[in-house]
């Protein structure tokens, strides 16, 4: 298993370094908790940098882990891509304690991976990075006649809409068939 | 790089909506059924559209800087959006497809203004019924012909709840009020301010549509007088005339129209009750005369 710390890989989860951010900075040392992607690469990531996603938020909250305990357990994210989760993580380390503006020149711009990044962004549920993703995909058609639209948004015609429910009731006619057939056996 | 857009969570897709202009989400509702319904279900208010008739074409506003043209060959549509011309295709789409597309995706039933301008030739009227299903209101320019006007509320006038016409189509010999009063219309309205109007008994007395409205109404008192007079008496019956609104052009008395006839004040109103029990509420003031009939 590797880790990265706010975006550096390394072999194992890093100790937490104290960012020298000011000298005359608050006693209170901040706390960090791990996190991982598809990739199983772990990410260290600040508790402020967190506050950002609502579902690790709660996480945190509920299970009350000690810095040893969040190092030893990383929260998983399996649904996630590895890359992808490195885009949120930078982009929560960005604002760390602070709101987005409206129009963030500083976030993730890969259109090529911005469907996965929603995605992500809404397991997540990261509110203020969601509305910027949200943003970029309308933004992806803007001025765009129908056909472009069709085509990159993927929209299937309505005959190719027509064929996949058509499909999606004879497998599920199928299906019933099967449980039918399944359940006449077991009586017997 | 394209993306499953359908295949988004529904919030996220809602949202990704609501960040889109109005011409986009057009776009978008015309690439199928499922996105047609999507757009139609979604926060966004696509507001009535409004057509203009110009020659032999018909133009489809959304906003001043939203435009669509109909044209009538490949199933197409010029758009306007501000920065040049595109054309749109559907393939299998008429004239009336695509309004009934824009109604559609809307969420209503009427055009909101069909308006008629003076170059749209009046054969092309026939074509505008059968495309148009209904509008709210007609509006017929001031710098029509008196033909076109007439022919317009002639051919259209059924199709609108607001018959507006800008012009006086009468400041000749060839037509006659009479053409137009004695339809049966929902809402009749003479919207002439820069010159007078005028109007006679007769004309008054043969009102067919349920309400009527003329600006810089140029009517002897005495008429108006007459005319509440035949009324009380129950000599002439309206079928279907619920309200006539009358701006004169030149200030009236009221004394000399309400000269010699019976009425309570309601409300600031002069309520005259006939004999049958039916009623009429008189406003009149300097600047306008209201006739409200009612039926008990």
């Amino acid at each position: 298993m590797s880790s990265t710390e706010q975006g550096t890989s390394s072999a194992a989860p890093a100790e937490p370094t104290t960012a020298p951010e000011s000298a005359a900075a608050p006693e209170v040392p901040e706390s960090f908790y791990y996190v991982h992607g598809k990739d199983k690469v772990v990410h260290k990531v600040s508790a402020g940098a967190l506050q950002h996603s609502a579902l690790i938020h709660g996480m945190i909250s509920n299970l009350g882990y000690t810095e040893e305990q969040a190092k030893a357990n990383p929260f998983p994210f399996e649904n996630i891509d590895g890359d992808i989760l490195q885009m949120v993580v930078d982009w929560c380390n960005q604002h760390k304690g602070k709101p987005t503006p409206p129009e963030d020149t500083n976030l993730p711009k890969q259109k090529e991976k911005l469907f996965d990044l929603v995605l992500a962004v809404n397991y997540l549920e990261i509110k203020e990075l969601l509305t910027y993703c949200c943003k970029q995909v309308a933004m992806m058609v803007k001025g765009k006649s129908p056909e472009e639209i069709r085509e990159i948004w993927m929209i299937p015609t309505d005959a190719e809409d027509e064929a996949a429910e058509k499909e999606a009731k004879k497998r599920a006619g199928k299906e019933a068939a099967g449980e039918t057939a399944a359940a006449a056996g077991d009586a017997k | 790089m394209p993306i499953r857009f359908l295949s988004l969570p529904v919030a996220d897709l809602q949202y990704a909506l609501e960040c889109m202009d109005i011409g986009d989400l057009i776009a978008l509702s015309l690439c199928s059924k499922r996105t047609k319904n999507l757009v139609k279900s979604s926060n966004r208010n696509i507001e009535p559209i409004s057509a203009e008739v110009y020659k032999n074409t018909i133009h489809l506003i959304i906003k001043p800087n939203l435009q669509f043209l109909l044209r009538d060959d490949y199933f197409s549509i010029a758009l306007y959006r501000g920065d040049g011309i595109e054309i749109w295709r559907k393939p299998g789409f008429t004239q009336c497809h695509w309004i009934a597309h824009f109604l559609s995706i809307s969420r209503t039933s009427m055009i909101q203004k069909l308006i008629i301008s003076n170059a749209s030739p009046i054969p092309y009227l026939d074509i505008v019924k059968k495309t148009n299903p209904r509008c709210f209101t007609l509006d017929i320019s001031d710098n029509c012909s008196s033909e076109l006007t007439i022919a317009a509320v002639l051919k259209l006038g059924s199709i609108a709840r607001l018959v507006k016409i800008d012009n006086d189509p009468f400041n000749n010999k060839r037509h006659h009020i009479s053409e137009l009063l004695t339809l049966n219309l929902h809402y009749l309205c003479f919207n002439i301010m820069q010159n007078p109007f005028k109007l006679e008994l007769s004309d008054l007395l043969m009102v067919n549509s349920e309400h009527l409205t003329i600006e810089s109404a140029v009517i002897p008192e005495k008429d108006l007088n007459r005319f509440l007079k035949l009324w009380m008496k129950g000599n002439h019956s309206f079928y279907r005339l619920k309200y006539i609104e009358l701006f004169p052009w030149e200030q009236i008395k009221h004394e000399d129209v309400l000269k010699e006839i019976e009425y309570q004040v309601v409300d600031h109103k002069r309520r005259l009750s006939r004999a049958d029990g039916k009623e009429l509420l008189v406003t009149v003031e300097p600047d306008f005369v209201v006739f409200e009939f009612s039926i008990p």
